[in-house]
């Protein structure tokens, strides 16, 4: 298909009245839940997942994206007029974005953190209409020693990903592959871990697991603490930056989008790296970075920026390789496989129009959320008010009916409350379940390339050498598994 | 560097033992080898990393020089997510006997009455129009089959 029958048919699908609805639904639940704090993009994805089966898949993936980076958009309100971020990726802008509401300018740090956005989010598509389909033309190439390298460099980088130990992150990861072990073996069938439950035979299912551990256990911990939120009162003007803003703030958007923009390919680079990686280099770039901390605004345009663009860099490695960087990117794999539209090189050649109606979407969304996210601000705060303890049953009413929709059985809903301890449990003893979902969605994928590769090499590890990319993979996997060590060596020498 | 507590020694053990327990389902599965790898190959061997790595946090958190205890409970109302947890499972259990809209409304009332003090209306009135929209919206619109339960019998 050419560029432009693509572009065409990209245009067609995404005007489709169903496609205008469901992006226009997925942007706005994404402003919603990136504008109210307790409830992150994994949870929402994950608890909005069953609802997308009796979607078509074109409708179904164009939701979940607006949800996905509408959160980026919303997630800034807070951030900036409450001091509290609705999203991880927008924990930096706390910094300076409430700084500048204390000054006085909260208008001008919404308005360029939305134009921020918007500039990032084309920046993007762009960048994703551009790298996927020749990605996807050299992933035909990959064999299993390839993804499974590929997927152990994901894995070993997303223990990166928190802010907590390494080595417990690593940890995390292989308590995920031997949870993405039960259920029956991919290649003989065999039942494993299930103890006789033909309930597990099939495997965990992710929905439950997923909503239990960012969505139940998320508000578990928010229900024990005090809640104090101050909102910033006076009213909002000047939501359009003036010409001092825009001259200050125009490189560290365009930084900002080239950097999200990779960091969001690289595995296990999330959006809430990307804005932290943004804000070190706007830091490091300024001419007055004693401003920063007290309402830069470089500090705000350039990690709202980067944040955004991270999501579209993210959707790279999954739709050519089949392989998510992230949590929520594995939460869109498991959709387009429900769907029957497994990701990969093939998703090009077998659903164009998945493909290329997502991308055009998204140009849409971002138009909506610029709109959402302007005139609307003053709803939005009108939001924030509305008080925890109405929220959070009916957050855990949408985690039980998810979790029940998955199967029609109550099995589903104890698993949900299971791993809504189990994630309590982490958070509470610093393990991040990031990489433990990761690892539990690659599982299956990484053990059969695994058992695939071994068999084509009568058992020799060297197959994994041989191949350039599989190479160059591990060989970054055991760099960056080596990395931690280096202050030990360096202590022990000296 | 992180100040590593004393909570991860208990952590870890915990995981030590059942990254052993996994190893040794995963050799009753049969290992198989690396040129014909059987159902309990990737199962023990992530057995053994997991044990592997829970011993060095372990180790780790006695070779620290900054270790001390830091309890994750204190001062937090921890009672209330316990609560939380005890409702959700009555709920599962009475889920199909009572059906969706009672067992439900019941959840609901009990969330918004007994964790975060409501006025009785308020909470009644929460409770019945979320639970019955739920019905409607999941139950009608996306076919989804809610067990009615007792309310069978009407």
């Amino acid at each position: 298909m050419g560029f432009l029958e693509a572009v065409h048919l990209g245009i067609i699908t995404a005007i489709q009245p169903a496609s205008l609805f469901f992006c226009f639904v997925g942007v706005t639940i994404g402003t919603l839940i990136g504008v109210l704090p307790g409830i992150g993009t994994s949870g929402t994805v994950a608890i909005l997942l069953p609802i997308t089966f009796n979607l078509s898949p074109v409708s179904a993936i164009i939701m979940l994206a607006g949800i996905y980076y509408g959160a980026m958009y919303g997630g800034s309100i807070t951030s900036i007029l409450v001091n509290i971020p609705g999203e991880a990726a927008s924990v930096v802008t706390c910094i300076d974005g409430y700084a500048m509401a204390r000054k006085g300018r909260a208008g001008a740090a919404l308005g360029i953190a939305a134009f921020g956005s918007f500039i990032a989010g084309y920046f993007g598509i762009i960048m994703l209409a551009f790298l996927a389909p020749a990605l996807s033309r050299l992933a035909f190439d990959f064999g299993p020693p390839e993804f499974f390298s590929l997927m152990v460099l994901g894995l070993t980088l997303s223990t990166y990903i928190g802010s907590g130990s390494i080595l417990k992150s690593l940890m995390m990861v292989v308590l995920g592959l031997i949870l993405g072990c039960v259920g029956q073996d991919p290649i003989t069938a065999t039942p494993r871990l299930t103890y006789g439950s033909a309930n597990l035979l099939d495997g965990l299912d992710m929905v439950p697991v997923v909503m239990g551990l960012f969505g139940l256990s998320e508000v578990m911990l928010n229900i024990e603490q005090n809640e104090n939120r101050i909102i910033y009162q006076a009213k909002l003007k000047g939501l359009l930056p003036n010409i001092d803003d825009w001259k200050r703030s125009l490189l560290p958007i365009g930084r900002g989008s080239v950097l999200g923009f990779f960091i969001g390919i690289i595995p296990g680079g999330t959006a809430m790296v990307s804005s932290f990686v943004s804000y070190a280099v706007e830091k490091k770039f300024s001419k007055h970075p004693e401003e920063f901390g007290k309402g830069a605004i470089e500090g705000v345009a350039g990690p709202e920026a980067a944040n955004n663009s991270a999501t579209m860099g993210a959707m790279v490695p999954l739709l050519t390789l089949g392989i998510p960087s992230n949590v929520v990117m594995a939460l869109f794999l498991a959709a387009l496989m429900i769907h029957g539209t497994p990701p990969g090189p093939m998703l090009l050649v077998n659903h164009p129009e998945l493909f290329w109606g997502v991308i055009f979407s998204m140009f849409i969304g971002n138009i909506l959320l610029l709109i959402l996210n302007l005139p609307l601000i003053p709803l939005w705060v009108k939001l924030l008010e509305v008080p925890y303890k109405i929220l959070f049953p009916l957050i855990i009413l949408f985690c039980l009916i998810g979790a029940f929709s998955v199967s029609s059985t109550t099995f589903g809903m104890g698993i949900m409350i299971l791993f809504g301890m189990i994630g309590y449990l982490m958070k509470k003893y610093e393990y991040e379940a990031g990489p433990l979902v990761l690892a539990f969605i690659l599982g299956p994928m990484l053990e059969t390339a695994l058992r695939q590769s071994l068999i084509v090499a009568h058992g020799s590890f060297s197959i994994f050498m041989q191949k350039p990319i599989s190479m160059v993979s591990l060989v970054i996997t055991i760099l960056f598994l080596l990395f931690p060590l280096i202050p030990f060596l360096k202590k022990r020498w000296s | 560097m992180r100040a590593l507590k004393n909570n991860d020694r208990v952590t870890s053990l915990l995981l030590a033992v059942l990254g052993s327990y996994v190893a040794f389902e995963g050799y009753s599965l049969k290992i198989g080898s690396l040129q014909d790898p059987k159902p309990g190959f990737l199962v023990f061997w992530a057995g053994i990393l997991l044990t592997g790595l829970s011993l060095l946090l372990l180790i780790k958190t006695f070779r620290s020089l900054e270790a001390g205890s830091i309890s994750p409970w204190k001062g937090l109302q921890w009672q209330k997510g316990l609560k939380i947890v005890i409702y959700l499972i009555v709920y599962v259990a009475v889920f199909k006997w009572l059906g969706f809209l009672i067992s439900t409304f019941l959840l609901l009332l009990f969330l918004f009455k007994s964790l975060e003090s409501q006025r009785w209306g308020t909470a009644l009135l929460l409770s019945a129009g979320t639970t019955i929209l739920c019905f409607f919206i999941f139950g009608y619109f996306l076919e989804l089959r809610f067990p009615l339960g007792v309310l069978k019998m009407f």
